[in-house]
């Protein structure tokens, strides 16, 4: 895994420095849209190369774990589910599905814990702040 | 009239009822706004803007400034208890607050903060009272030659200092970059590196980055590591444990002090704001405090620097604003629009056409710095039961504040999965011991760069000369040489002094 910044950022700033120069590096008498990028990219490929390099010699292995995955995985679902109950009802329903069956809490410890966030972020978001959360299907009412 | 004088009257003034209970509300709501990710004190300033419009003008902007300068306090709040900065000038604090927490001393990191936020404070408003028109000038004196050198200082610098190796950081460094260009080319109106997605065009937001960078991918190491984030191997420390003794009162307060002139005289320079001048307080800490090897490694020093410095830009910031009608910073351009609202010239008779708003501004600066301590001070027991929450509730709740502060900022889902896929890739960095925080100074400061470098070439007709021509600007060339190349020519001499002795 610590192959992966470096390898990531000779492959990005490659493209940074081709496209760069399709964005014009130089116009008339100053830099164009693709001064930055290029510096940008030839940053990134010269350091990435250094870093590669020292990290051949450090053998201390470092793996991706797949359970980084699980609470991206967790609020994407979050988000899908947003889409028919509104934000709040899925914020709810997330912290207690989390606490209930990622952290075994108890059902009725779940329930107030994911009802009390819920009602907070209600709150402060939308009832203070005037923040127009989605409201899924709700918004048909 | 001597200044002394006048403040006196503008002091007498913002003592009224009415411009203190401004005061407080305004301090109450900027801490509370700056504590929560992504909403800043831009938006706390542009909420309470309407609220204003039956207000007299001295009463309004005694609270939008004191919404402003709380809003410092707030930013720290989450960045040392949840490793979630409330807005960019707390990032440096994060790096510090966040590993004292974890020590079980949050509490300290939380007086820390409180206290150098204070020292900074009140330095600006004093540095303000006698100074501010001058401080102004000096402001003035910096073009945007000079600028893009202070902004090149800036990013090597913390790219040098954070990280293992300078390679590293400044690894980050040239990533930060490379994102900060992502979107439409305000000068020549193309998009750049949009892959055709319209979310783009307008670029990375900078929220979801920093979101995601800290806060999403620390979710996503605790939910991997749940060992490291127990509290049961971590002494809980009691309120008057957590405070702060002699000696570490005395270890802070030269950093607060140093940082807050600094801070304050960078929140002058036009466009330079509260989060570069905690950078640069924080880098100067760190090649000069005594304690300088602990700090990034939770070191109080370490959050007094950031802090202070960011407190003394905020109020660096109303010199140039009051004086001569440019503001420091994207919050004091909305104060700008206020200040217009309610008939108001900023300019340099605006201390002598008005002196009444004017002092009684500055007064009520004193006050409500004053204010916003006993405040912090006051909720900081409370806020240090937020980290005694097991990491199991605490996964859950984060990343419900992530999302919740995302959305906020655009309305915008695509923020959302963008502040996750931040999150990923902060999460592999972190594990690749690549630090963020160069990364998330260089997206800030590389727009900013690309504008005054493309501004430098248009005042000299193309030519590089303008670069050198300015004392300024031959200062900063300098910095940039020492803090670059002496460290690797000292270190390169004393491996060999090393082997010989050996």
């Amino acid at each position: 895994m610590k192959k992966f910044v470096p390898i990531f950022s000779i492959v990005v700033g490659i493209y940074w420095i081709v496209m760069g120069f399709n964005y014009e590096f130089w116009v008339r008498k100053g830099p164009g849209g693709g001064f930055i990028p290029v510096l940008a990219g030839i940053m990134a490929v010269g350091l990435g190369i250094l870093v590669y390099i020292s990290s051949n010699k450090d053998k201390t292995p470092i793996k991706f774990s797949f359970k980084a995955l699980l609470p991206v995985a967790g609020i994407v679902l979050l988000i899908l589910v947003s889409y028919v109950t509104g934000l709040v009802i899925a914020i709810a329903l997330y912290v207690f599905l989390w606490l209930k069956f990622m952290e075994k809490y108890k059902t009725s410890k779940s329930i107030i814990i994911g009802f009390c966030t819920a009602t907070v972020i209600y709150g402060v978001f939308v009832a203070w702040l005037k923040v127009p959360l989605p409201t899924g299907l709700f918004e048909l009412l | 009239m001597s200044s002394f004088t006048l403040l006196f009257h503008g002091i007498q003034a913002a003592l009224g009822p009415q411009n203190l209970l401004a005061a407080l509300l305004g301090a109450v709501m900027g801490m509370v706004v700056g504590a929560m990710p992504g909403i800043g004190s831009l938006a706390g300033v542009a909420l309470l803007l309407p609220i204003t419009f039956k207000m007299n003008p001295t009463t309004a902007i005694i609270m939008l400034a004191a919404l402003y300068y709380a809003d410092m306090y707030g930013g720290s709040f989450s960045a040392i208890l949840l490793n979630i900065p409330g807005d960019s000038p707390a990032i440096m604090t994060a790096i510090d607050g966040y590993q004292l927490s974890r020590k079980g001393k949050s509490g300290k990191a939380l007086f820390s903060s409180t206290i150098s936020s204070f020292i900074g404070g009140t330095i600006g408003i004093v540095i303000l009272t006698f100074l501010g028109p001058n401080l102004a000038n000096w402001g003035l004196a910096f073009g945007p030659p000079e600028l893009a050198w202070l902004i090149l200082f800036a990013l090597t610098s913390i790219g040098w200092i954070l990280g293992e190796k300078p390679s590293i950081g400044l690894l980050a460094t040239a990533i930060g970059m490379m994102f900060a260009t992502v979107g439409v080319d305000k000068a020549v109106g193309h998009a750049r590196f949009t892959f055709g997605m319209q979310n783009l065009l307008s670029g990375v937001a900078f929220i979801p980055l920093v979101i995601g960078m800290f806060g999403f991918s620390q979710v996503i190491d605790m939910v991997i590591n749940k060992s490291n984030y127990s509290n049961e191997g971590i002494k809980k420390l009691s309120l008057k444990e957590s405070m702060l003794n002699k000696e570490e009162i005395i270890a802070i307060t030269p950093a607060s002090i140093r940082t807050g002139f600094f801070g304050t005289f960078i929140g002058v320079l036009p466009g330079a704001g509260a989060t570069m001048a905690s950078f640069l307080g924080y880098i100067m800490e760190k090649r000069i405090n005594k304690n300088k090897a602990n700090i990034g490694k939770g070191a109080l020093e370490g959050v007094a620097a950031s802090e202070s410095a960011n407190n003394g830009a905020s109020i660096g910031a109303f010199a140039p604003l009051l004086s001569l009608g440019i503001p420091g910073s994207g919050t004091t351009a909305v104060l700008l629009g206020g200040l217009m609202m309610w008939g108001l010239r900023p300019g340099p008779l605006l201390f002598s056409e008005n002196p009444e708003f004017c002092w009684g501004l500055i007064g009520s600066m004193y006050i409500g710095n004053l204010i916003c301590l006993i405040i912090a001070i006051a909720c900081v027991p409370l806020l240090m039961r937020v980290i005694r929450v097991p990491s199991s509730v605490m996964i859950p709740i984060i990343s419900v504040i992530c999302i919740v502060g995302t959305y906020s900022v655009n309305n915008s889902m695509f923020d959302v999965y963008l502040m996750l896929a931040m999150g990923l890739f902060g999460y592999i960095m972190n594990n690749s011991k690549i630090p963020a925080a160069p990364l998330l100074l260089a997206f800030v400061l590389t727009p900013m760069l690309e504008q005054y470098i493309r501004q430098s070439f248009d005042m000299s007709n193309g030519s590089l000369n303008v670069f050198v021509s300015s004392k300024i600007s031959i200062v900063l060339i300098i910095l940039i040489v020492t803090f670059s190349v002496v460290p690797i020519i000292l270190k390169k001499i004393k491996k060999p002094a090393d082997t010989i002795a050996a």
